[in-house]
């Protein structure tokens, strides 16, 4: 194309307007004699390449996708969800889509890089299985943290078990989801499903089941910023930051000294709950709620009424409310009107009859993502392995820069990637490419939206990958005498466990019809889940319902707001890299595209003279600083500032795009949150302009 | 086409599921910056009722549609059978006509070249007008308006590939001649295949929905159904008979074909 070519702004307005004149000339000619309104028939011929469809299982989440792959001359064009999968029906949601950039991404790693004398470098698969054997030997402890699901994951864990001394850090403090399809009222105490990265699909199927149902139900949103969940909620009601417990106790006040409560469950977990139910009565009532959490007498006596008078009710904490110091407490008070109304709140975990690898033991599993912790741990344990399964800390923890130069001194970092960052470049000894699940064995198990246990497989649909598991059931077989060698045996082998059990059914068939294991498991493979029994509630209840009480929410610094860090379903750590994402932030602000905004409160706002739109900097108590576009909206309670989690990663060609907004966050380590997990919601901050 | 904004949550499915299907490129963020991304499925944030709702709006295919009327060209033309506004890809001069007359905003111009890398005309599938020229996924033509089709190319897919016998599942239920009517009889059965609702007499294999508009088929929500809004049989206009039913910027009298059904006050 001749790009040489300059217009004069004279000739350019010319021809503007003759395009204009021109086209108004031809719009009323057009009109007057019909002649410009162009109809077309029959005559259209389509030219479509051969094609075929291939089935695999996303592993973006825990719900277990079947995605149909169209593939053209050996390449993927197209995914799409397939229907013969119960959870997803056909459908795909925003993350089911990227594997297919991220395919084509032309940065992406697809070879091992090994640290040598200090410098990362690009090395062969060969070389990095030496690395890894090496390690191996040497090691006396091995931790994996981001947790990998099915056979890969025992993969891992079989390895830390013949190494000794180790243990698997998961990373979701609530890893279930919520069927809110089965109920009529929802109380959402900081849980911003429609945002949730653990059960995407689930969660997106059972808001527009209950939507779709026709049954009069409500949908209550609870917390100090309106995210989508809020904004397709029935009502969204404003809180102070880290005082979702308050509200539950007040609630439950309510509901104690009206009578408005059933004593079943109650009874069943835990026998003095007369003496807690009086304790409740007599320290927390509606009025001492209001003055905690801002939010009006009268809305909390007449939430109580609804969620007892509209029952089935469920009242679910999420990420917002377990994340502070009084975490545990909030749970409790959340439990216990859950149990006053009658509900039983337990989620439910999968129950499939996998086998396990031969050898495997298991190992120590902590559900908590504590750096301070691993810190400990590799300390007294050293030499040992790290293994970061595509976990990126630096934008899902925070204070990781802290902490992971005291690891890498005395670990073997290996981390999977589908990008060389951060991590991988400063403190990672070996990387091995991310494999997407198109290209290797995906496996695991789920939950139907019925509440029933389900496992699916699926098979690499295009070469397949060679990945840490594979790398690393080499090595046991090679060194530790483990029989099996390769994924697929691996894979095959766990599932004999389900084919022996004789239970369950695989799309509308038993699992006695099928005449031989390889039948059955081919059919799984097409993308069938297999469908087992109830799953089984998770027996906690007596534990949560322990801690029930009050406690004040910690606040870090001394800035002027406190900063309430948020994901949206598209701007997730996992897979920041890909474009399609990053062009499509937030549905809450459409206009924002590769920016990083700080939402404002409108009073705070009008209060700093800042003004809709403007470049601030946002400072945390550390003296960090980052630069940010204000957005001037009343989705924030006053006092509070929202920023995205997810940006501030370098995309090929385009460097980095914003800041990371988790340099700002302090936080407090020690066992005081949910879990043990990092607090995330109290640190204080300024806004500078 | 109808949208049921109670269902849809603005996860953003349709809009990606629309990019990779149609081989919409990623444009740079100095670009996006000045509101040149591409987007044929765009989900904006509207006031309905009082309320901020988010709102999936994709060319509304106009029954009197303005683009049509002032395309100097002949480039933008309705397709008679199905009265989906098309455009020719060959026959277009980048004037942007269109763009100005759309009350929708739903015309996206190709300002530079884009990044190609990360998608570079993956979807190959290609629909010829005679003296027209190509229509369907873009086909990296630059400085031209583009719009969304409705998936346009999977509908003369499913047309063609009933004829040939081939259509999966749905080749066992539409024998003999097929017509535009015969492909919309088939699109709503697929419609209720999804969406549960109504008696489907066959098994269909799964991977037949690639025949529905992308955004229709990946919606996880099932907040849009895709359909003959002049067979009062369908389940479209099942949907688009609720009381709950309008059509954006209806007074302009351009009959928009996407019906949205309004969230329910609760």
């Amino acid at each position: 194309m001749n790009r040489g070519t300059r217009i004069s702004r004279r000739d350019f307005i010319i021809a503007a307007n003759s395009i204009v004149l021109g086209g108004m000339l031809a719009h009323f000619l057009g009109q007057a004699l019909e002649l410009f309104k162009y109809e077309v028939g029959q005559n259209v011929l389509g030219i479509f390449p051969c094609e075929s469809w291939e089935p695999y299982i996303c592993d973006n989440c825990r719900s277990g996708c079947t995605v149909l792959a169209r593939i053209v001359n050996g390449e993927v064009v197209k995914l799409e969800g397939d229907p013969i999968n119960p959870v997803n029906a056909g459908s795909l949601c925003p993350r089911g889509h990227i594997p297919l950039q991220l395919l084509n991404m032309p940065n992406r790693l697809v070879t091992p890089m090994l640290r040598e004398e200090g410098r990362l470098k690009t090395t062969s698969f060969r070389r990095a299985f030496g690395a890894l054997a090496k390690a191996v030997e040497e090691a006396r402890s091995a931790y994996l943290i981001g947790g990998e699901e099915g056979t890969a994951g025992e993969v891992i864990k079989l390895l830390i078990s013949k190494v000794g001394g180790g243990a698997v850090f998961h990373v979701n403090p609530s890893p279930y989801p919520t069927p809110i399809h089965k109920y009529r009222f929802i109380l959402l105490f900081g849980a911003d499903i429609l945002n949730d990265p653990n059960y995407i699909m689930h969660n997106l199927k059972s808001y527009s089941m209950l939507r779709g149902s026709g049954r009069r139900h409500t949908i209550i949103y609870i917390s100090p910023r309106r995210s989508v969940t809020g904004l397709k909620s029935d009502s969204w009601i404003a809180i102070k930051p880290g005082t979702y417990g308050a509200l539950a106790l007040g609630m439950a006040s309510h509901m104690i000294a009206t009578g408005m409560f059933t004593e079943e469950l109650l009874k069943q977990v835990t026998p003095t709950y007369r003496e807690v139910l009086d304790v409740i009565v007599d320290s927390y009532s509606p009025g001492w709620a209001s003055e905690k959490t801002g939010v009006d007498e009268s809305v909390i006596v007449k939430l109580a009424e609804e969620f007892y008078g509209n029952r089935p009710s469920i009242a679910v904490a999420g990420y917002e409310a377990l994340l502070w110091n009084n975490g545990p407490k909030s749970q409790a008070a959340v439990t216990l009107i859950n149990l006053l109304a009658g509900v039983d709140p337990r989620p439910l975990m999968p129950q499939v009859p996998f086998n396990h690898l031969p050898g495997y033991r298991q190992v120590k599993e902590i559900v908590s993502f504590n750096l301070v912790e691993l810190v400990e741990e590799v300390e007294k344990n050293f030499p040992s392995i790290v293994i970061f399964g595509n976990f990126d800390p630096f934008f899902e923890v925070p204070e990781a820069d802290k902490l992971l130069g005291k690891i890498a001194q005395s670990s073997f970092i290996i981390s999977t990637s589908p990008f060389v960052r951060e991590l991988e470049r400063s403190y990672a000894d070996l990387v091995i490419p991310y494999a997407l699940p198109m290209e290797r064995w995906v496996d695991g198990a789920t939950i139907t939206l019925e509440g029933r246990s389900a496992a699916y497989a699926s098979a690499p649909i295009l070469r397949e990958a060679i990945t840490l598991p594979s790398l690393i059931l080499k090595v046991l077989s090679q060194y530790y005498g483990v029989e099996i060698s390769t994924m697929a045996e691996a894979v095959r082998y766990r599932w004999m466990g389900i084919w022996e059990s004789g239970t369950g059914t695989v799309g509308t068939r038993e699992i006695q019809e099928f005449k031989t294991f390889n039948e059955f498991f081919d059919e799984i493979l097409k993308g069938r889940l297999w469908i087992g029994g109830v799953a089984r509630p998770i027996d906690s209840l007596r534990e949560q319902l322990a801690e029930i009480g009050w406690e004040e929410p910690i606040k870090i610094g001394d800035g002027k707001f406190l900063m309430h860090p948020y994901r949206t379903l598209t701007l997730d750590p996992r897979f920041g890299e890909c474009p399609w994402l990053y062009q499509r932030p937030s549905p809450l602000l459409p206009e924002e595209k590769f920016e990083i905004w700080v939402e404002v409160n409108p009073e705070d706002a009008s209060e700093m003279g800042v003004a809709d739109g403007e470049t601030v900097r946002v400072r945390g108590s550390s003296g960090v600083e980052i630069t940010c576009k204000a957005k001037i909206r009343d989705t924030v309670s006053r006092g509070v500032i929202a920023i995205p989690l997810g940006m501030g990663r370098r995309i090929e060609g385009w460097g980095v795009i914003g800041d990371n907004p988790l340099k700002l966050i302090s936080t407090v380590w020690r066992g005081v949150s949910y879990a043990k997990f990092p607090l995330l919601y109290s640190t204080r901050v300024d806004i500078l302009r | 086409m109808v949208i049921d904004l109670d269902k849809c949550t603005g996860c953003q499915a349709c809009s990606l599921a629309c990019a990779s299907e149609n081989n919409l490129p990623v444009v740079p963020p100095e670009q996006a910056r000045m509101r040149r991304e591409i987007e044929w499925n765009e989900i904006l944030l509207v006031e309905i009722g009082g309320e901020e709702v988010p709102l999936p709006r994709p060319c509304m295919n106009c029954d009197v549609a303005s683009c049509v009327k002032v395309c100097p060209t002949g480039s933008r033309f309705y397709f008679s059978e199905g009265r989906v506004v098309l455009q020719s890809y060959d026959r277009c001069i980048g004037c942007r006509m269109c763009m100005c007359s759309c009350p929708y905003n739903a015309n996206y111009f190709i300002w530079t070249e884009p990044d190609w890398r990360y998608t570079s005309l993956l979807n190959k599938d290609e629909v010829v007008f005679e003296g027209l020229g190509r229509v369907g996924p873009y086909p990296n033509v630059l400085w031209i308006p583009l719009k969304c089709i409705f998936c346009f190319h999977r509908l003369v897919r499913l047309k063609q590939d009933l004829e040939e016998g081939v259509a999966g599942g749905l080749s066992r239920i539409f024998k003999g001649p097929i017509g535009w009517e015969e492909v919309a009889k088939a699109i709503d059965v697929l419609m209720r295949y999804l969406t549960g609702e109504g008696e489907v007499d066959v098994e269909l294999e799964g991977w037949e929905i690639r025949y529905l508009p992308a955004c229709v088929s990946t919606c996880p929500a099932r907040a849009r159904i895709f359909g003959d809004l002049d067979d009062e049989s369908s389940l479209a206009s099942k949907y688009a008979s609720s009381p709950r039913a309008f059509r954006l910027l209806e007074e302009l009298g351009h009959s928009p074909k996407v019906i949205y059904l309004r969230p329910v006050r609760r």
